[in-house]
This record gives C-alpha cells, sequence and structure tokens, in this order.
C-alpha cells in the first residue's frame, strides 16, 4: 500500500463522515436507553460497523426479538453492501487476496462515495476534501502498478479512518447520551447526510445525469411506498429498482442517440 | 438479553463481512456481466434516495405532500439546494439542522 495513497484516503473520508458525528452521538443515546449493557451494545459498533444496522438491531433486541430475527434484519439492512462491494471490486481485480480480506471489514458507504466521487476531477473543489492526486488522475500519469498501490492505500486509509472514529463517536454518545435533550432533533442529521451523498452521486456521474436522477426517484418512491414492509425491505426494493430504472434510462437513452446521430 | 444480543451481533457482523467481502475479496471483475456493471452505476443514487426519502416524509409517506409541508421537509429542501450547489458535506448537514431547529422553533 502506498503511505501517500494511506494518507489521501485518511484524509479525504473525514469531511464525509463528519456528519456521521450525530448519527454516532444519536445510536450511542439509543444503546444507552435500550437496557442492554454498554459494553454489548457499543460492542455492535466495531462487529456489525454500520449504523443503520446497528439502530434497527438494538431497537429490535431491546423488544426482547431473538437472536436470528435480529441477525436477520442486519443482513436485510446490509445487503447494500454486496452491491458496494461489486461496485468497488472492479478497481482492485489485481489486489492480493489477504489485502482484499482484511480491507473488506472496513468497506463503507462513504469510501464508495468517495472512491466514486473521485472519478470527477473537480469533486475537491469546495475546499472540504483537499486530494493531492485522485487515483484516475494517476492513470494517465502513472504505471498501473503505482494506481493499484496507490488505491489500495486510499481505501485502506479511507476506512480504518473512518472505522476508529466510529467507535469513538458512538462511545461518546453512549457515556454523554443522558446529557443530550431530545428536543435538538438530531436525529434528522441521518436524512440529510444521505440526501447530500445521493446528490453527489448525482454530480459525480460522467454524462448525462437523467438515469442516475430517474434511479434516484424511482428508489425514494418505492422505498416511500414500502415503509412499511417487514425488516427494511422497503429499502431493499427501492435500491433494485432505482438500479433497474437508471439501467434501463440509459439504455433508452444511448439508442436514441445512435439513432439521431449520424 | 445481552447474550442474544451478542450472538445476533456476532451473526449480523458475520453476514455483514461476507457481503463486504462477496465480489470484492472473493469475484473479481471477469465474473460481472456487463449488465450488472451497468446498472451498479446507479446503486449510489437509488440506494442513498431509499435511505433518505422515507425518513424525509414521516409516517404518512407521500400523503404528507398533499398537506401544509412539514418542518423536515422545508428544511431538506433548504438543505438539498445547498448540497446541489455546494457539494460541501458539512455545510449541507448544517444549513439543514439550522433551518429544521429555526422552523421549529417559529411553529410553522
Amino acid at each position: 500500500m502506498d503511505p501517500q495513497g494511506l494518507r489521501d484516503g485518511a484524509r479525504g473520508i473525514v469531511p464525509l463522515v463528519v456528519p456521521a458525528i450525530p448519527f454516532g452521538v444519536v445510536l450511542g443515546v439509543a444503546i444507552n436507553e435500550s437496557g442492554l449493557s454498554r459494553l454489548i451494545g457499543w460492542s455492535s459498533s466495531w462487529i456489525v460497523f454500520a449504523g443503520s444496522a446497528q439502530f434497527v438491531a438494538v431497537e429490535l433486541l431491546a423488544e426482547g426479538t431473538g437472536v436470528f430475527l435480529a441477525a436477520l434484519t442486519i443482513w436485510i439492512v446490509n445487503a447494500r453492501h454486496v452491491m458496494y462491494s461489486a461496485a468497488i471490486a472492479r478497481r482492485f481485480a489485481e489486489a492480493p487476496r489477504w489485502w482484499k480480506l482484511v480491507t473488506s471489514y472496513v468497506l463503507i458507504d462513504q469510501s464508495f462515495a468517495l472512491l466514486d466521487g473521485l472519478s470527477d476531477k473537480h469533486a475537491d473543489d469546495d475546499g472540504s476534501a483537499e486530494l493531492e492526486a485522485s487515483p484516475d488522475d494517476l492513470v494517465e500519469v502513472g504505471n498501473a502498478r503505482d494506481v493499484l498501490n496507490y488505491r489500495m492505500g486510499f481505501l485502506f486509509g479511507s476506512g480504518v479512518m473512518a472505522w476508529a472514529l466510529w467507535q469513538i463517536w458512538v462511545l461518546f454518545g453512549v457515556l454523554l447520551g443522558d446529557v443530550i435533550p431530545d428536543s435538538w432533533s438530531l436525529i434528522y442529521a441521518i436524512p440529510i447526510l444521505f440526501m447530500t451523498l445521493m446528490l453527489l452521486a448525482i454530480r459525480a456521474m460522467p454524462g448525462n445525469s437523467i438515469p442516475a436522477v430517474v434511479a434516484a426517484a424511482v428508489g425514494g418512491a418505492v422505498a416511500v411506498v414500502g415503509r412499511d414492509m417487514p425488516n427494511g425491505t422497503g429499502l431493499l426494493f427501492g435500491a433494485i429498482l432505482g438500479i433497474i430504472a437508471g439501467a434501463l434510462t440509459e439504455t433508452v437513452l444511448a439508442r436514441k442517440e445512435t439513432i439521431t446521430t449520424p | 438479553m445481552n447474550s442474544t444480543a451478542l450472538a445476533a451481533f456476532l451473526l449480523g457482523g458475520l453476514g455483514t463481512y461476507l457481503m463486504r467481502a462477496s465480489f470484492f475479496a472473493f469475484m473479481g471483475d471477469g465474473l460481472i456481466p456487463p449488465v450488472v456493471g451497468r446498472a451498479l452505476r446507479y446503486v449510489g443514487p437509488a440506494v442513498f434516495a431509499a435511505i433518505f426519502l422515507p425518513r424525509v416524509l414521516g409516517e404518512s409517506g407521500f400523503a404528507t405532500l398533499g398537506e401544509r409541508p412539514t418542518p423536515e421537509i422545508v428544511a431538506a429542501v433548504i438543505a438539498g439546494g445547498v448540497g446541489w450547489k455546494t457539494r460541501h458535506v458539512p455545510l449541507t448537514l448544517a444549513v439543514g439542522m439550522v433551518s429544521l431547529w429555526l422552523l421549529q422553533w417559529a411553529g410553522l
């Protein structure tokens, strides 16, 4: 792993996970109030390491749900990671197996969004993520081995940094949750965070962004309609149908272009 | 309850790890069919939208849109505009939360 990649990744992920501070703190409060022991509740952070799934699981377990239904809920909420895994795999096909097995543990939505956003050379022009070089810039100037080493460092560095910060924030919430008033509505930071990640993903699209907008509209609408479906499957259906809608829209637009362009 | 929780976290965590590792560690690029590859481009927008939209609209879903807009919806629209314009995550979050607090404080 390239040390520069490690540093850039660790630095680059920070602005993307800063909005997760309220998420982590609110999750810590939920653990604090669930009736689970603080250590067991906090252990979800380093065992599962996925905020939405931890939230749902702690809630269910506090209500007396059994091991298998709680675990199934975690799997369903986290099923999107299969898609993230596949999306990221293309860039790391040549990386060593041991590195992949270790790094798998720290793969998160935000790493996915960050790597996705790096395709857009101007993704860092807001001053919040000053990346000295993006992996895709290096494709043009460096050799393949350097690019891979840089990307490996970048992904691992971003994942480890996000993991460490997440442990601290959730623990902070567990310990100090009692003094945070409910009236702050801190839980509302969660949808705002994911909305912003969605906007970044749409803006990072190369070329036409219409299929991405369609994917988001369908994904969001299906999830709203299916919000009362059991075990978070509304989210899963929304995601799958949104992806299909995006891919179909891209296909239709590409065909139209072929017809109109001589 | 604590041993049940620990067992559920371990089982859920193992599955989560295997899902994270699936394509990334066990199946290389060659095994992804082109049609799946095309679909993967839209994973981000679809998943993030499916997570945030139900939470913004609340319990009654799309029926909420027929009534007076809630502070959550107004705050999301304001934050969305800032996020689209600036692509700055912490700023967008701050604007969203401050908008929400102001709207709630004003009793709108």
